[in-house]
């Protein structure tokens, strides 16, 4: 629970309207985050908690905390997956 | 407002007010109803070449242009596009200045993501096409041989040595497509004779980058930079290049007395005479800065003039460089060559597809 996500600062990424782009070490082309998934991204400027992040985003979104903690914990993982994000 | 007008209106968006000869108020619509197709593909065309698809975002996003749900999707694509081909291009140049420091080669980034990174608020407004790197000149050869290691490759021979004695640099093309462009100065040419490349490396700035601490032009050899590549850069003035330049003189973080003290060592007043004229001649941007000051209606010579067509004019050609530098070598021993010149930068956009698959969060059930 106290553990920290944050972006794998050797991300390189751009905004692109709604959408985020973002490219790991390793990958020779980008993946793109959509509207929630650029939010996130945006979020994890700072290392945030899993339950800090899922509070802010049922709090933008307005819905169950326990519905986006699923959604987060999936994202996190593909997330840290591709390398993206990195915990501490 | 014409096509034309639209795309140098997007190319000088979220430029200070203060600096909009004609728009004290700020940024009004450009037009009040979606262009027509036809209309439209013009401006996305243009807006593509000249590398303009974040401006056109940051436009989008003030609604300064109305645009059907159709046009709004063609220009995110575009800036997409655009937006892959600098991340490739930001890890190739992560992975190059790491090799190359690796060696013991100083690098300094010119223009393109040290640029995105260090002069605007959100670096997805500024797109590049490639990556341009300055080293020392007595590190040039070396350079040339890591970046030959890395599979870099000359577009036509040279014999050793030859660029680093009669170029501004080479332009190199990797593996992948990828172009670098190895400078050894900032300007080749006559008003290039003039620039002590020792002092661009002086007083650099960094940039962080995927992590690391990158190399660039502190702001004042960084404006130079741009004035050079705005008043000499093309026969037609790139919108960009010109953005650049006034982004570097609103953003104010140069020391105006000490770009004139270069200016004048350099002999380069009547560039950047040129360069801020330009800059207010197709962005309709009113530099208000002690360097615009100084050089204000500052005419060039017939001497100087045979120097700028050197580089813009009709008979532009290295050799015309070369010959019109000539007169500028005090010592009368121009070496006799240079009939090699950098091969021109490629214009098609963008190289790289967006193949990348999509991560869903909020969507997913």
């Amino acid at each position: 629970v106290t553990t920290r996500w944050e972006r794998d600062p050797r991300v390189v990424w751009r905004r692109c309207l709604d959408r985020t782009l973002i490219q790991p070490p390793g990958h020779d082309e980008p993946l793109v985050l959509n509207a929630t998934g650029r939010l996130v991204w945006e979020l994890l400027d700072e290392p945030l908690t899993e339950p800090e992040l899922v509070a802010t985003l049922a709090d933008v979104f307005d819905r169950d905390t326990t519905e986006v903690a699923v959604e987060v914990t999936g994202f996190l993982s593909e997330l840290r997956e591709v390398g993206g994000v990195v915990t501490g | 407002m014409t096509v034309d007008g639209i795309v140098r209106r997007i190319a000088s968006f979220g430029l200070p007010g203060h600096q909009r000869a004609a728009e004290p108020e700020g940024f009004t619509r450009l037009t009040e109803t979606p262009l027509d197709p036809s209309d439209f593909d013009r401006v996305m065309r243009e807006v593509r070449v000249l590398r303009l698809t974040g401006f056109l975002q940051a436009v989008l996003a003030a609604e300064a242009l109305p645009v059907t749900a159709e046009q709004r999707e063609r220009a995110v694509e575009a800036h997409m596009a655009a937006c892959a081909v600098v991340l490739g291009l930001e890890r190739t140049l992560l992975d190059l200045v790491e090799e190359l420091e690796r060696h013991g080669v100083e690098v300094v980034v010119l223009k393109g993501s040290a640029s995105a990174h260090l002069l605007y608020p959100d670096p997805s407004l500024r797109m590049f096409g490639d990556n341009d790197l300055l080293f020392r000149s007595e590190q040039f050869d070396r350079a040339l041989e890591v970046l030959a290691e890395l599979g870099y490759r000359r577009p036509a021979a040279a014999r050793p040595g030859f660029a680093r004695r009669s170029e501004k640099g080479v332009t190199l093309i990797g593996v992948d497509g990828d172009e670098v462009e190895a400078h050894r100065t900032v300007l080749s040419g006559s008003f290039g004779r003039t620039i002590d490349t020792r002092e661009l490396f002086v007083s650099t700035v960094w940039f962080r980058l995927g992590g690391r601490q990158l190399r660039a032009l502190d702001p004042d050899t960084g404006l130079l930079h741009a004035c050079y590549h705005a008043a000499l850069g093309d026969p037609d003035p790139r919108l960009g290049s010109l953005r650049e330049l006034a982004q570097r003189f609103a953003l104010q973080e140069h020391d105006p007395g000490r770009v004139l003290e270069i200016m004048r060592r350099w002999e380069t007043g009547v560039v950047v005479a040129r360069a801020v004229e330009l800059v207010h001649r197709h962005l309709g941007v009113a530099v208000i800065d002690p360097v615009a000051d100084e050089v204000a209606g500052r005419r060039p010579t017939a001497r100087e003039r045979r120097a700028i067509d050197s580089y813009i004019g009709e008979n532009r050609s290295h050799a015309a460089r070369m010959v019109a530098s000539l007169a500028n070598l005090r010592g009368n021993r121009a070496p006799m060559n240079g009939a090699v010149r950098s091969h021109g930068r490629r214009s098609e956009l963008p190289r790289m597809g967006l193949g990348g698959r999509s991560l869903r969060s909020g969507g997913r059930r």
